[in-house]
């Protein structure tokens, strides 16, 4: 196995253009008209991005850049999750609910769902494994396809088809935090600012409990929640088929882009539908974090987004590696 | 369409062009619909309590007299309100709402006419108690749902469906003055109703629980919750200004204006007016509202009432500012009082206690005066269409005559119903404002934000979907919120019409004319799309049916927008597709499946034989030689082909040059972006020349979803019909067939979609299955979608596990996909063989040995075992297998011993034949390419690559377009541009991994490094083969040249011994293979590190060994390369 970047790889030394250029560091005096150029490892904000835009920005086709900064020597993906399998991962999605029995899902470990109390509050209880909408049967789907051996769970609190309230959204987060799942997908998103403040205390309690969020970003260039946070692991989709590839957004708040336009996924029923949306991206990044974690369980969210920008396609000095399943 | 009218208060004949009953003065319904058809109805029960106690207590006559006025309140609230009383069952009444004729509020209508009832009963309750010491208790249940009418206008109604006993059950278990609502109900009368969520109910014969709401009373007009308000308003600036023009006029003249918004149901007049009202009174002003009611008597002041207690302290302050400020306060607040049903002598009504109409006029114009005195008033009053002439007059005298402040009455109303008698001529006058539909961006900018109302969202990407909305609701804004609710509920895209939007639609068609109605609902059968010859076939025996009729009606579809032209020539389309969808989901399920199957049985015109070229596939037809295939095959295989292999969709069996192979050839163009339920559609840009004409493909999927529909609705609502084994079996076929042929047009996608449809129509035991599983399974992997295609074989080891040849077959596909997929553990086949007439299992079976033979680097038993493999589907006349074994034939040609002379013959024939088909043309060129290369004709090579670069761009072959790449630096590295073949190797492995195959991304990797060695850059060669993942995993050929150069690598750092331990490994590892390419580049490799250790014997008669098989194989350039190394060092010598 080539543990990573061991020198000028063939791929990168033949791809133009992708050299970084030596820079000094940020406000060096006597640039060019006191102007520090900007950082390398900073990116300019794209004119476009692939596939769903990650945040108002104008799609295209192709790739990310090439984003060759950061060397870690040894972390690469074969490092990261090369042999791993998910075992010993415990992810939960939260959404709409997750047909158990699915045959590219398998059984669920814990089903629950957010219920309306007498008084208006919301509450969990256990409930049967399924999945009116199928939005959360497309999500689990995706994760069990690159983490075969993790556990999977669901909490349904989209309880109106695709959409759901914000209490339920905060319940349904809150009880999964507390659970102490590894990894959470959250395939959704809010625009309401009344419920920012919640979610950010949430998501800060999930980062110091060693649970990794991971969430797609708003599918249209609106303000919403909680994919912003910089606290969690936040994905927007690339257009291309492969679900191992994804890349580092060098112009955030979307931190990843990951497979998310025409994704074949499980649909309730048994079957598969090709879908589209940040939705999809998210749950290739938290399949990946269940691999990661299955090898190293040690990781902090912090570590384990390290490693992750560590082995995105546009940022690993390697020929492709991303590309392999490994396993 | 049915007999009499009659009139449905009191039963009186009337004749046809009444709009009033002769007898009684009732309107009549202006048309009588289509009996006996399926329609979106509520159901109301109502029953009394405990009513024997009251028989114990009370006196015959007295209680005949009280349960004659309990049946004259329901049938006045029901009848009034539009309802029919199907019957009465004991005490109970059961009516029905929309049964006859749809209104967009029958299930308001429903729950209004429950309240009035409990009104009614209360009033006479007063007395019973007094005089009897009993009480008059009922319950009342209400659903609304799908259910089968029978009957006519004024002919009595019987109501079949489900929503009938939910509705009883309902009322069985509400309580004294109780009104419970099902779920479909609550949901349309939402906004309209205070209504309270109970737990779901358990009801008796149901098996899932039942959700169930308690009404707790009608909202006022004022009191209207507004759904869409938290969406803003989209568009409509120009309608807002010409309002706030003319209240600006209004408050500078300082007198009462009067504007109109006009426009149909749904367009938004509520919305424009909610808008103009909350800025008014955003600016202080002070805003009164009030709305009509289609039915019910005495409410001609409904509005004035609902008005005066919108007042922000309601009928108290107007008392209180008619007495501050009015000159004749007492009696404007008497007049008031009967108006608003303060007057306790009275029901509201006018004229009972004295007050006459202008009496009220006068006093409520005095009072909005007196309001306007102190601030600027705006009187909003809705739904005047269905004002009474007395009320417009009111409204219109409050405009014309009000003096000494601004006020503007502005009212909305609809412009499609103004009813006769109560029209809007009053208004005629007034400033208005007609609204239309919106426009394109406005629509779609207000599609996006009604799919964004929730406070959480999924963000699976609804971009599609919302665009369809879009387009559907034709820039009306309430079916575009309709239609976005049914996106939340996850409503699939072409699933069943919200019941709220039949609802709509369903009003609409009800009030066109019988003819057109009955010419759509063919239409609707047709599809969305339509000619007058499809309506006219099924048009038997329909009177008013002829083809002028048809001809006049279309045309006036046309001209109201229904319909518009479209396609070819006479084709019609629906404008609206949802209302396509409704009158399709009206129709009858027994009729719609007698239209079906007769649209499948219409003779296809063009094309030959019966049925079209599908129609041979009958089961087990796949078995024998189809004669339609036979007869499509443009020309016999003249020659027994040379060369093998399996491969067009081989994922990891490639060397350097199998540039092919690959997984693409499979891709028809766009293939893999159709959606798998793309059904009929003939792929874009598929190339022309093809046997199959483009009509035949359409009209064989038409005919197939006509059947495949005929079957599922005969089987719902007939499911012991005894043709339907026949139809089905037809159904199946047709499906099949289609799929077939959508393959053969390698438009995968539909092709996948209709062979699954067609399975699950195909009985048991049928050995079609085992066909299916070949052709799903292949399809499903084309699309790397390999779990899928195991699915397929699994699918029908399950359906025809019996039969031995299918059991065999299975086991060969797993095998197969086992190969495909790199999956070790399951590549082993059961032993046996296919029985010998079985061709279908031979050739798999040849296939798989194919596959296996390749993947040893046995080049030659792959090709032999393809020829057998194309034999047999010869044989079984399938020119889709044949297709695709030939192409895998002259790859393999690349690699096997077959002379590169007899390699390019066979091109030379293949792209004569896949001229038209350039995803097959595109492999047959780059083999030739690379054989001409091999033969020494670079430059015919180079021109070779360009043509198929150039047909895999225009078709966006992705994977096309890396296999030019790869052949492209083979030739480079033949002609000796060492340098150019490694960057453009690493170009093609890129590309490759990133198409999700990294084996023979790999092994491209290993011919970089190869390729930098032979430049004189040793360190990039170790480079490469440093960066290789998992080099211990590379294929055969791959290790064979990674070794050699390794075996180079290490000669150059010194270490001799590490060398000729590679180079004998390197020996081993093509020890078995008769690739002459392969052995001639490893031996001259070995022959060149022996050389330079010494091992001069050796090393020529390795390099011998090298040019024998090079030779033998007709490489002519690679053999000068060996022949000149050979002749160097005997020269040396």
């Amino acid at each position: 196995m080539s543990a990573g970047p061991g020198g000028p790889t063939p791929v990168a030394a033949a791809a133009p253009g992708t050299a970084p250029t030596a820079a000094g560091p940020p406000g060096v005096p006597g640039g060019p008209a006191g102007a520090a150029p900007a950082p390398p490892w900073r990116g300019a904000v794209r004119r476009h991005v692939v596939g769903v835009p990650a945040y108002g920005a104008v799609t295209s086709a192709g790739g990310a850049d090439a984003f060759p900064r950061a060397d870690l020597p040894g972390v690469g993906p074969a490092w990261a999750w090369g042999g791993a399998d998910g075992a010993g991962v415990r992810v939960c999605v939260v959404d709409s609910g997750v047909e158990g029995g699915h045959p590219l899902i398998g059984e669920l470990d814990r089903s629950v769902t957010v219920v309306e109390r007498e008084d208006g509050t919301v509450g969990i209880v256990d409930c049967p494994p399924t999945d009116a909408a199928g939005h959360g049967t497309a999500c689990a789907g995706v994760i069990r396809a690159l983490a075969p051996s993790a556990s999977l769970s669901s909490v349904r609190v989209l309880t109106d088809g695709k959409n759901g309230s914000g209490d339920a959204l905060l319940a349904g987060l809150a009880w999964a935090v507390e659970e102490g799942f590894d990894v959470v997908n959250l395939s959704l998103a809010t625009t309401r600012t009344t419920l920012a403040a919640n979610l950010h205390e949430l998501a800060d309690r999930a980062y110091f409990r060693r649970c990794t969020l991971v969430v797609s970003a708003h599918n249209r260039p609106v303000p919403s929640f909680p994919w912003s946070f910089a606290s969690v692991v936040s994905v927007a989709s690339h257009d291309e088929d492969e679900p191992m590839t994804y890349y580092y957004n060098p112009a955030p708040p979307v931190e990843f882009h990951a497979r998310g336009v025409r994704v074949p996924v499980a649909w309730p029923g048994g079957g598969t539908i090709r879908s589209t949306g940040n939705s999809f991206a998210a749950p290739h990044i938290a399949g990946l974090c269940a691999l990661v974690l299955s090898k190293h369980p040690w990781l902090t969210p912090a570590q384990l987004k390290t490693v992750l920008f560590q082995c995105a396609a546009n940022v690993a000095q390697r020929t492709g590696g991303a590309h392999e399943p490994g396993r | 369409m049915s007999g009499q009218v009659r009139c449905s208060s009191c039963h009186a004949p009337a004749p046809e062009a009444a709009r009033f009953c002769p007898g009684c003065g009732s309107p009549l319904a202006l048309r009588t619909p289509a009996t006996d058809s399926r329609r979106i109805v509520t159901v109301l029960f109502m029953d009394l309590v405990s009513s024997t106690t009251m028989a114990e207590t009370m006196d015959a006559e007295a209680l005949h007299a009280t349960m004659d006025r309990y049946y004259t309140a329901c049938t006045d609230a029901i009848g009034s309100r539009g309802g029919v009383v199907e019957k009465f069952i004991g005490d109970a009444v059961m009516a029905v709402f929309g049964g006859l004729v749809s209104h967009e509020d029958d299930a308001l209508r429903a729950v209004q006419a429950a309240a009035a009832i409990l009104d009614a009963l209360d009033e006479g309750n007063t007395r019973l108690a007094d005089e009897y010491g009993v009480r008059l208790g009922v319950h009342c249940g209400i659903a609304t749902g799908e259910a089968v009418v029978v009957g006519s206008v004024g002919g009595g109604v019987r109501v079949v469906g489900d929503v009938v006993p939910t509705a009883a059950r309902l009322q069985s278990q509400a309580q004294a003055h109780e009104v419970l609502v099902g779920a479909e109900t609550a949901r349309l009368v939402a906004g309209r109703v205070r209504l309270e969520r109970l737990p779901d109910l358990t009801l008796r014969g149901k098996r899932e629980p039942v959700p169930a709401w308690r009404m707790l009373g009608a909202l006022r007009g004022d009191e209207h919750e507004d759904l869409p308000a938290a969406v803003p308003l989209v568009g409509r600036d120009r309608e807002l200004r010409l309002l706030e023009g003319e209240w600006e006029q209004a408050r500078y003249e300082g007198r009462c204006r009067l504007a109109v918004v006009t426009g149909p149901a749904g367009i938004g007049k509520t919305r424009l007016l909610r808008e103009f009202t909350d800025r008014s009174a955003g600016r202080g002003h002070l805003v009164l509202r009030g709305a009509c009611q289609p039915y019910g008597a005495g409410l001609t002041y409904r509005p004035v009432a609902e008005a005066v207690h919108s007042l922000p302290d309601g009928w108290d302050e107007a008392v209180r500012v008619l007495r501050a400020d009015h000159p004749n306060a007492e009696r404007a607040v008497a007049a008031l009082a009967v108006a608003v049903g303060r007057d306790h002598g009275a029901a509201a009504g006018a004229g009972r206690s004295g007050v006459s109409v202008p009496e009220i006029a006068w006093a409520f114009r005095g009072l909005v005066e007196v309001l306007a005195r102190r601030r600027p008033v705006v009187l909003a009053v809705e739904d005047v269409q269905w004002a009474e002439p007395t009320l417009v007059e009111l409204l219109t005298g409050v405009a014309a005559h009000a003096r000494g402040a601004g006020a503007l009455v502005v009212c909305a109303a609809r412009s499609e119903e103004a009813s006769p008698g109560q029209g809007l001529a009053g208004l005629a006058d007034a400033a208005t404002v007609r609204l239309g539909p919106l426009g394109g961006p406005e629509t779609r900018r207000l599609v996006a934000l009604l799919a964004e109302r929730a406070e959480v969202t999924a963000q699976q990407a609804t971009d599609g979907r919302l665009r369809r909305i879009a387009e559907e609701c034709a820039g009306h804004p309430l079916l575009a919120e309709l239609l976005t609710d049914g996106l939340a509920e996850g409503l699939p895209v072409g699933g069943a019409v919200p019941t709220s939007v039949r609802v709509l639609l369903s009003a609409w068609l009800d009030r066109l004319p019988p003819t057109d109605r009955a010419v759509l609902e063919r239409a609707a059968c047709v599809g969305g799309s339509f000619t007058e010859a499809d309506v006219l076939s099924l048009a038997d025996g329909v009177p008013g049916l002829t083809p002028a009729a048809v001809a006049e009606s279309l045309g006036s579809l046309r001209r109201a927008g229904a319909v518009h032209p479209s396609g070819y020539a006479g084709g019609h389309r629906f404008t609206r597709m949802l209302a396509r969808d409704t009158l399709y989901e009206m129709t009858p399920k027994a009729t719609r499946a007698v239209w079906h199957t007769r649209l499948a049985d219409r003779p296809l015109p063009g094309p030959p034989a019966a049925g079209g070229p599908w129609a041979g596939h009958g089961p087990g037809a796949a078995d024998r030689p189809s004669v339609a295939d036979r007869a499509a095959r443009p020309e016999p295989l003249d020659r027994p082909a040379p060369g093998p292999d399996q491969a067009r969709t081989r994922p990891s069996a490639a060397d350097d040059s199998a540039p092919a192979g690959g997984p693409w050839a499979g891709h028809g163009p766009g293939a893999a972006d159709r959606p798998s339920v793309a059904g009929r559609a003939a792929p874009q840009g598929r190339p022309a020349a093809d046997d199959s004409a483009p009509a035949d493909e359409a009209q064989g999927a038409d005919q197939a979803h006509h059947l495949e529909s005929a079957v599922r609705l005969t089987a719902e609502v007939q499911p012991g019909h005894p043709e339907l084994p026949a139809l089905t079996a037809r159904a199946a076929r047709a499906l099949v067939g289609s799929g077939y042929q959508a393959l053969r047009l390698r438009d995968l996608g539909a092709a996948i979609s209709l062979m699954e449809r067609g399975r699950a129509l195909t009985p048991p035991r049928d050995r079609e299955h085992r066909t299916l599983a070949v052709r799903i399974s292949d399809a499903r992997g084309a699309l790397g979608e390999w779990p899928l295609a195991l699915a397929a074989v699994t699918e029908a080891e399950r359906l025809g596990a019996e039969d031995p040849w299918t059991r065999r077959t299975c086991d060969v596909l797993r095998a197969t996909i086992a190969l495909r997929t790199g999956d070790r553990a399951a590549t082993a086949l059961p032993a046996g063989e296919p029985d010998a007439p079985d061709d279908v299992g031979w050739c798999r079976l040849h296939q798989y040995r194919a596959l296996a033979g390749f993947a040893d680097g046995r080049l030659g038993d792959a090709e032999s075992a393809v020829r057998q493999a194309l034999e047999r589907a010869e044989r079984l006349g399938d020119r889709y297998e044949g297709d695709r074994l030939l192409v895998t034939l002259c790859e393999l040609a690349q690699w096997s011993p077959t002379p590169v002379d007899s390699a390019l013959a066979l091109c030379e024939d293949l792209a004569g034949r896949f001229d038209g088909d350039r995803p097959l043309l595109i492999p047959v060129l780059l083999t030739r390419a690379r054989m001409l290369a091999l033969a020494g004709h670079a430059d015919r090579a180079r021109t070779q690559i360009g043509q198929a670069r150039r047909h895999a761009t225009d078709l966006s072959l992705l994977p096309g377009l890396v296999a030019c790449d790869q052949v492209a630096a083979l030739v480079d590295a033949l002609t000796g541009d060492h340098r150019v073949a490694a960057s453009g190797y690493l170009r093609a492995a890129g590309l490759l991994a990133s198409l999700g195959q990294p084996a023979t991304a790999a092994t491209l990797t290993v011919h970089a490094a190869r390729a930098h060695l032979r430049a004189g850059a040793p360190e990039s060669a170790r480079a490469c083969l440093d960066g290789l993942d998992r080099p211990d995993e590379l294929e055969p050929r791959g290790r064979a040249v990674q070794l050699v150069v390794r075996a180079r690598l290490a000669q150059l750092g010194g270490d001799g011994e590490q060398a000729l331990t590679a180079v004998d490994e390197a020996l081993a590892a093509v020890a078995h293979t008769d690739d002459p390419c392969l052995l001639g580049e490893v031996r001259f490799g070995a022959a060149q590190v022996l050389a330079a250790a010494g091992a001069e014997v050796r090393a020529e008669r390795l390099a011998g060994a090298a040019l024998d098989a090079l030779l033998a194989k007709g490489a002519a350039l690679p053999a000068a390369e060996v022949r000149r190394w050979l002749d160097a060092r005997r020269d040396g010598r």
